[in-house]
């Protein structure tokens, strides 16, 4: 298992992807109205955040449209497109902690909804950003074996429920829990993660 | 060469790498001149840097010929050497390549179209032409077109290689600036919808942007076309240290947006100026071996110029003045081959509300052709707006759909199977709209005769599979001839209700009539409610224009576009989130009216034309929000004015049991406040007694549900149940990520609602008791 505990200032977020975000995906800049909201709110998470990446390789093998490892056993559209085949798969978790969540909510509380907007959509950026951070380090790190796409539980077919077992599998490492029967993660900028690695032809290495 | 068939299938596998820069790298040993010629003095280091894109990982290998083209070269006195440069590239690159693809690569001639530049439209076809066909001849596995700032040369240049090779896979790619505009002005949606109808295999963006700019620009062109995508960013804007021109993104940098573009539906991916053998390296580690992933085209009814495009989604009226039908002067104007005439004619239509210009050169066979081809040419540019061709015969219509610089209506084609055959068959080429009019060798007099031609046009045009790019014309008939407007009005209705979109020859009615302004208008306004879509109309008629505008508004169409929303000082203040200022109109207010007044004659009505100008894209979400927020405030000053039992309809609203997602539920609960209901916000991760126990108590106009994910929709049901086990049948509009119109009726729901502005329209529709 392995963790980095990120500074939220390295975590860089393109621009154009926090504008879209953001509700100006049709502007080509923020408008100056809203420029000091969305810094205001950016500091604010700057203060706030703590963001961790967890992840673990497992050795994985597949058989009749099934990929399994760590006693998981994995079928379906995405994984079969994804998943399959796959010698190695990397589970990540990423969080930014409680402190975010807080702070969102302190600022509906007041009314301050286009604060508690800014702050949710910056944040829900940053952890994905952080999580693509390690992705893209373990890539150029293994020059052996090309990564495929990076898929989440509760997309296409792959179910939420594995959220459980993920956060089961770091547990003690961070503070992550899953709502009883809905599977969400709480905090609610936690996301999670498969990545399916396969071997480098001769030629391609 | 490999068939265009196995390229596509190639990409339908995984998503393919293309290589980087040449110029650079040719810089870096030591050659400085135009890199064309390298293929002829130095065709070893041409072939060396295309080996080291191969060993990098690139799956797709550019020719160097960039600027090999007859007017590129001539500028350089090379063009003697064209068919030498371009053979010896391909051959470089195909001996380097192994089993890779090897794409010829052509890009712009630095020439612009008149009448910004002098190039024609010939021009720049026969350039394109000469190069593709030793391309082709040679063997390449594709063509890609780059780095193009226009919509007409880009054109010309992929007609040109399809008159080459019909099975030759090619790539037509622009480039924008930051603000996602051409040089020539067209931005990412309208290369989208014009160059959809086009025989090209895929659309891309390259060049003048880095990867973190050029992503909004690429995921607008992908969310409009279904083409196969391409993209090659430069490593970000250029930048100099020590008097050179660095790119200043390395490898690293750039690599971190890869799955951003990835996610938005890219099937190659390459780098563009400043890219180098190690970006590529990286750039496979990154990409690894992903299928690209399924995307879904927006689709939208348009016609476009390279400056804008007009959609079908409103009203357009399409200005009929460049027409020397009983116009003798213009006749004689267009006779002198006088363009100054008809770009003054255009001006003004579109000044007065014309959308689209309707282009008639009268009895065609006394117009020079060449005319009709500066014209079509050139309109779009110096006027802007897209042009109707009205031109009837077939081979001067074709040079004019073959000029046109866009995606134009074709007006019109009468309903007989070889002339739309024809026709279509033009549009297919070279890209259009048709409009068809519903009469044959004869001319239908009532309703049955013209729904005939319809069925009739529908089952050709079915054949043809061309249904989705028409427009029909019931044909309107001078009322003196028997014209019969209650027959027209009722093909309009039909053909409206059956999904399609009308337009009319508005002026024909009145021919040789008095008063035709008067009739014109009724007669507009009677197919405006039978659902009419568009008109040939004349929009400096003060009388039409204005009788349209406030038959739209009586319609509850909308308005027609260019009318700003000025003079609206309350909207204005509300929308800029100026609280101060809201505060001391109502305080003003307040001394003339009371309190319940203000609410409903002024701040509801201002909240709801927010949340129209939200739904017709002309704010945004946080301005929405910001709206809602700086309303707040008044309203609950002025509840607390008003004795209890005017202080609005109560709305509860919840996040269902399980689900901890609230920032949706919060923005619609705050627009809705903002309307002047009393909203009851229950929060988050709401267990279903507590919601029911307060529909009881509050007896809500309606109850809001939201869930985002797909195990907690399930939870609508639980409530829903609940709710109809006590008896309470309160309207339940629900809304979330997981959640569409279907799914919400299968829970029970009895509405959904995708946005706030539109949580707000079924509120005021269960008020007025609809």
């Amino acid at each position: 298992m392995s963790k980095v505990e990120l500074d939220p200032r390295e975590i860089e977020i393109p621009k154009n992807v926090l504008k879209a975000r953001l509700g100006f995906g049709r502007v080509r800049e923020i408008p100056p109205a809203f420029e000091k909201y969305v810094r205001e709110a950016y500091e604010e998470l700057l203060e706030v955040a703590t963001p961790v990446v967890l992840w673990e390789d497992f050795e994985a093998k597949s058989e009749g449209g099934k990929i399994s490892f760590d006693g998981l056993e994995l079928s379906g559209k995405l994984v079969e497109a994804h998943l399959l085949g796959s010698k190695l798969v990397t589970v990540f978790l990423a969080t930014l902690g409680e402190g975010v969540d807080e702070k969102i909510e302190e600022h509906f509380a007041r009314g301050e909804d286009l604060m508690g907007f800014f702050l949710d959509g910056i944040a829900s950026e940053m952890v994905e950003y952080a999580l693509r951070r390690v992705d893209a380090t373990l890539r150029i790190q293994r020059p052996h074996l090309l990564g495929g796409f990076k898929v989440s539980p509760g997309y296409v077919d792959l179910p939420l429920e594995l959220n459980e077992r993920i956060v089961k599998m770091f547990e003690g490492q961070v503070d992550v829990r899953v709502v009883q029967g809905s599977y969400v993660l709480v905090p609610r900028k936690t996301i999670t993660a498969f990545l399916g690695w396969r071997e480098r032809d001769a030629k391609e290495i | 060469m490999r068939k265009r068939s196995d390229v596509a299938r190639m990409l339908e596998e995984r998503v393919l790498l293309l290589d980087g820069a040449y110029g650079t790298e040719f810089m870096k040993r030591g050659y400085e001149e135009v890199p064309e010629l390298l293929n002829l003095k130095a065709p070893n280091v041409v072939y060396e840097v295309h080996r080291s894109y191969v060993e990098s990982g690139a799956d797709v290998i550019l020719t160097n010929t960039f600027g090999a083209t007859p007017m590129k070269l001539k500028k350089h006195g090379l063009d003697v050497d064209l068919e030498r440069i371009v053979r010896s590239a391909v051959q470089m690159a195909r001996k380097a390549a192994d089993d890779r693809l090897v794409f010829g690569d052509l890009g712009p001639t630095g020439e612009l179209p008149y009448p910004l530049g002098t190039a024609t439209f010939d021009d720049y076809y026969e350039n394109f032409k000469e190069t593709a066909r030793i391309m082709v001849e040679e063997g390449v596995d594709g063509i890609i077109l780059e780095t193009f700032s226009d919509l007409l040369e880009l054109k010309a240049a992929v007609l040109a290689v399809r008159d080459v090779s019909k099975d030759v896979f090619l790539v037509a790619q622009m480039t924008f600036d930051e603000k996602g505009r051409s040089l020539t002005g067209t931005d990412p949606l309208t290369f989208a919808v014009t160059f959809e109808d086009l025989d090209v295999d895929a659309l891309g963006i390259n060049c003048s942007l880095g990867p973190d700019e050029m992503v909004p620009i690429f995921q607008e062109l992908s969310q409009h076309t279904e083409k196969f995508l391409v993209v090659e960013p430069n490593a970000g804007r250029p930048i100099v240290v020590d008097g050179k021109t660095v790119y200043p993104l390395t490898p690293e940098m750039f690599s971190v947006h890869i799955d951003t573009f990835y996610e938005s539906g890219v099937n190659v991916f390459g780098g563009c100026c400043g890219t180098t053998p190690e970006h590529i390296r990286l750039f496979r580690k990154v990409m690894g071996e992903r299928r690209p992933l399924k995307r879904k085209r927006r689709k939208l009814f348009a016609v476009t110029s390279p400056s804008k495009i007009v959609r079908f989604d409103h009203f357009v009226v399409i200005g009929e003045r460049i027409n020397p039908s009983g116009r003798k002067k213009l006749w004689e104007k267009m006779l002198e081959k006088d363009e100054k005439v008809i770009v003054e004619e255009g001006k003004q239509q579109v000044e007065r509300g014309a959308e689209v210009l309707d282009v008639n050169f009268g009895i065609e066979s006394m117009v020079d052709t060449g005319y009709v081809k500066r014209v079509v040419q050139s309109l779009p540019y110096v006027v802007g707006v897209p042009l109707s061709l009205d031109v009837q015969d077939l081979r001067l219509a074709e040079e004019a759909l073959r000029v046109y610089p866009g995606r134009p209506l074709f007006n019109s084609s009468k309903v007989e199977e070889k002339e739309l055959e024809q026709k279509v068959g033009l549009l297919k080429r070279y890209g259009g709209v048709l409009v068809v009019l519903l009469m044959g060798k004869d001319v239908p007099k009532t309703f049955e005769e013209r729904k005939e031609y319809l069925e009739r046009a529908l089952n050709i045009l079915k054949t043809l599979g061309f249904e989705d790019r028409v427009i029909f014309d019931p044909g309107v008939l001078p009322l003196g001839a028997d014209g019969r407007p209650l027959e027209v009005l009722k093909t309009v209705r039909h053909i409206s209700e059956k999904g399609f979109l009308t337009t009319l020859g508005l002026s024909n009615l009145s021919f040789g009539l008095p008063n035709r302004t008067y009739l014109n208008s009724a007669f507009l306004v009677l197919a405006l409610n039978e659902g009419l879509s568009s008109a040939i109309a004349n929009p400096l008629d003060e009388i039409l224009m204005n009788t349209l505008r406030s038959a739209l508004v009586l319609l509850g169409r909308g308005e027609l576009p260019r009318v700003e929303v000025k003079g609206d000082e309350i909207v204005e203040v509300i929308v800029s989130g100026n609280e101060e200022k809201l505060k001391k109109i109502v305080e003003d207010l307040l001394k003339e009216k009371d309190p319940l007044s203000v609410v409903e004659e002024v701040l509801r009505p201002a909240m709801e034309r927010v949340g129209k100008m939200y739904d017709e894209g002309k704010i945004f979400l946080p301005q929405l929000i910001l709206a809602a927020q700086t309303v707040k405030p008044i309203f609950d000053r002025l509840s607390d004015l008003l004795p209890k039992s005017e202080t609005g309809e109560a709305f509860v609203i919840a996040t269902v049991k399980g689900d901890v997602h609230d920032i949706g539920k919060n923005i619609v609960a705050s627009v809705i406040r903002s309307n002047g209901y009393r909203v009851v916000d229950l929060g988050k991760d709401v267990d279903t007694s507590v919601i029911v126990e307060t529909v009881e108590k509050e007896k809500p106009i309606a109850l809001g549900l939201s869930a985002m994910m797909t195990t907690t929709v399930v939870r609508i049901r639980e409530v829903v149940d609940e709710l109809r086990r006590r008896n309470l049948t309160v309207p339940v509009i629900v809304g979330g990520a997981s959640l569409n119109e279907k799914l919400a009726e299968e829970l029970g729901a009895d509405f959904y609602a995708k946005n706030a502005s539109e949580a707000v329209r079924i509120l005021k529709e269960l008020k007025g008791g609809k």
